[in-house]
């Protein structure tokens, strides 16, 4: 699967990662039980630390989404329901907002106002 | 899936090349229907330095074991010309076949030849000539089907889809590809062999160890993982991703997207053809590496669109940053 990262951007890499693999995930790209890609390739193709990866990877594991498994590298949960990826994937496009917005100097207090005044 | 278009003179040629081969059979059946009859039983067949007989065979079992040999080995070449149409090895392999069944009836009808008119198989002896035409009439016999047999249309590349272009890199993002392709079937293979060489071993070691290299061999080859990034196209065999194959971005014209058939790119594991190099898994999709003034590259992978428009878009970044 294909991974870019900005490092010009205030989101941390590790944290474009896993939005990456969110992503995937909520565009039918990745299934349940598909492997992802070895930390370490990923790495040494993006030129960046191996532990960032696996930081991504921690984080995604957290959430629910993935499985780490010393020796079988990382999986996306089998088990894992539609529901839960799709909120996956609103999460990451909150982040991107959030990021876009620090990006005109607005805090996140600032896009919360936004998202109560939008005309729904 | 395309193929190239067989012509007319394609047929005729393999025709030609056919009865070429038929004609090996034809000498060991003529040969003995004409000298049969004047030949001592048994009949002279093996021969000392200096040409004079010092073995015998009885007439019939050695006619007969010369023509199923002959056949065999015709009718590997005949099979050869029917069924392998776009190998692109099948001259050569026709050239061999037609090279061993005349050599056996080249023989045969020369043992014959020589024993013409002789009352015993000890008076026998081996004019030089005959040697020569022995050696020589084969070899011709196979090289010209090497020139006669056309050659296997391979599906070239260039048949295949275009490439996406939809990825766009701006300036400073990094980007990289990671994926690959396995065989389960290659696996399972691999797991028998290497089953079977423990009581292989046992009976005989050499034999025991190299059916656990070769089963380590197919469990190197049935995966291989494929990564772009900014200085290329690296491949890595097997589950440790050791030995590693790297394709310069530097020496890339482009990537493409198209379905790998393992018999089009000369079979599975690591190829080298006249028409491309191939790391070939499995039949399926694949990306293909259009070099500079090279043969493209063939690499098996699960859903290639992403590298090969990754490569691309590398490939453009390139052009844009630094334009010729």
């Amino acid at each position: 699967m294909l991974f870019t990262v900005d490092p010009s951007s205030t989101v941390g890499l590790a944290d474009q990662v896993a939005g990456q693999v969110r992503a995937s995930l909520a565009a039918g790209r990745l299934a349940p039980g598909d492997r992802l890609p070895a930390a370490r390739e990923v790495a040494t193709g993006l030129g960046i630390n191996m532990h960032t990866v696996l930081r991504a990877y921690a984080a995604l594991r957290d959430e629910g989404l993935i499985e780490l498994r010393r020796g079988r590298g990382a999986v996306v949960r089998a088990d894992l329901d539609d529901l839960t990826a799709r909120l996956a994937a609103l999460r990451e496009r909150v982040g991107a907002l959030l990021a876009e917005a620090a990006a005109l100097g607005l805090g996140p207090d600032h896009v919360i106002e936004e998202i109560r005044s939008f005309p729904s | 899936m395309s193929t190239h278009p067989r012509t007319r003179a394609d047929l005729g040629r393999d025709l030609a090349a056919g009865l070429l081969l038929l004609a090996a059979p034809v000498v060991v059946v003529t040969a003995r229907a004409r000298l049969g009859d004047r030949v001592p039983d048994p009949v002279a067949t093996h021969w000392s330095g200096g040409g004079t007989a010092d073995g015998s065979t009885a007439l019939q079992p050695y006619t007969v074991g010369v023509l199923v040999a002959v056949a065999v080995a015709a009718a590997v070449g005949l099979g050869t010309l029917v069924a392998l149409r776009r190998r692109p090895g099948r001259a050569g392999a026709v050239a061999v076949a037609g090279w061993v069944a005349g050599l056996l009836a080249t023989t045969y009808a020369a043992t014959l030849l020589a024993s013409r008119g002789a009352a015993r198989a000890e008076d026998v002896a081996l004019p030089w000539w005959l040697v020569v035409a022995v050696v020589v009439l084969p070899l011709v016999l196979g090289a010209v089907l090497l020139v006669v047999v056309p050659p296997g249309r391979v599906e070239r590349p260039s048949a295949a889809t275009p490439p996406p272009t939809d990825l766009v890199l701006v300036q400073g993002e990094r980007a990289t590809w990671v994926g690959g392709a396995g065989s389960r079937p290659l696996l399972g293979v691999a797991a028998v062999v290497g089953v079977a060489a423990v009581p292989l071993a046992l009976v005989q070691l050499p034999l025991g160890l190299g059916a656990g290299l070769l089963a380590l061999v197919l469990c190197a080859v049935h995966r291989i993982s494929v990564r772009v990034d900014p200085t290329g196209v690296t491949v890595g065999w097997g589950l440790v991703r050791w030995p590693r194959q790297h394709f310069e971005l530097a020496g890339l014209e482009g990537a493409e997207v198209t379905e790998i058939d393992p018999a089009a790119w000369g079979g599975w594991g690591y190829r080298v053809t006249a028409s491309g190099r191939a790391c070939v898994v499995r039949r399926g999709p694949g990306l293909v590496l259009r070099r500079r003034g090279q043969v493209p590259v063939a690499i098996s992978v699960d859903d290639p669109q992403g590298a090969a428009a990754l490569v691309n878009a590398y490939l453009h970044r390139r052009a844009v940053d630094a334009p010729m």
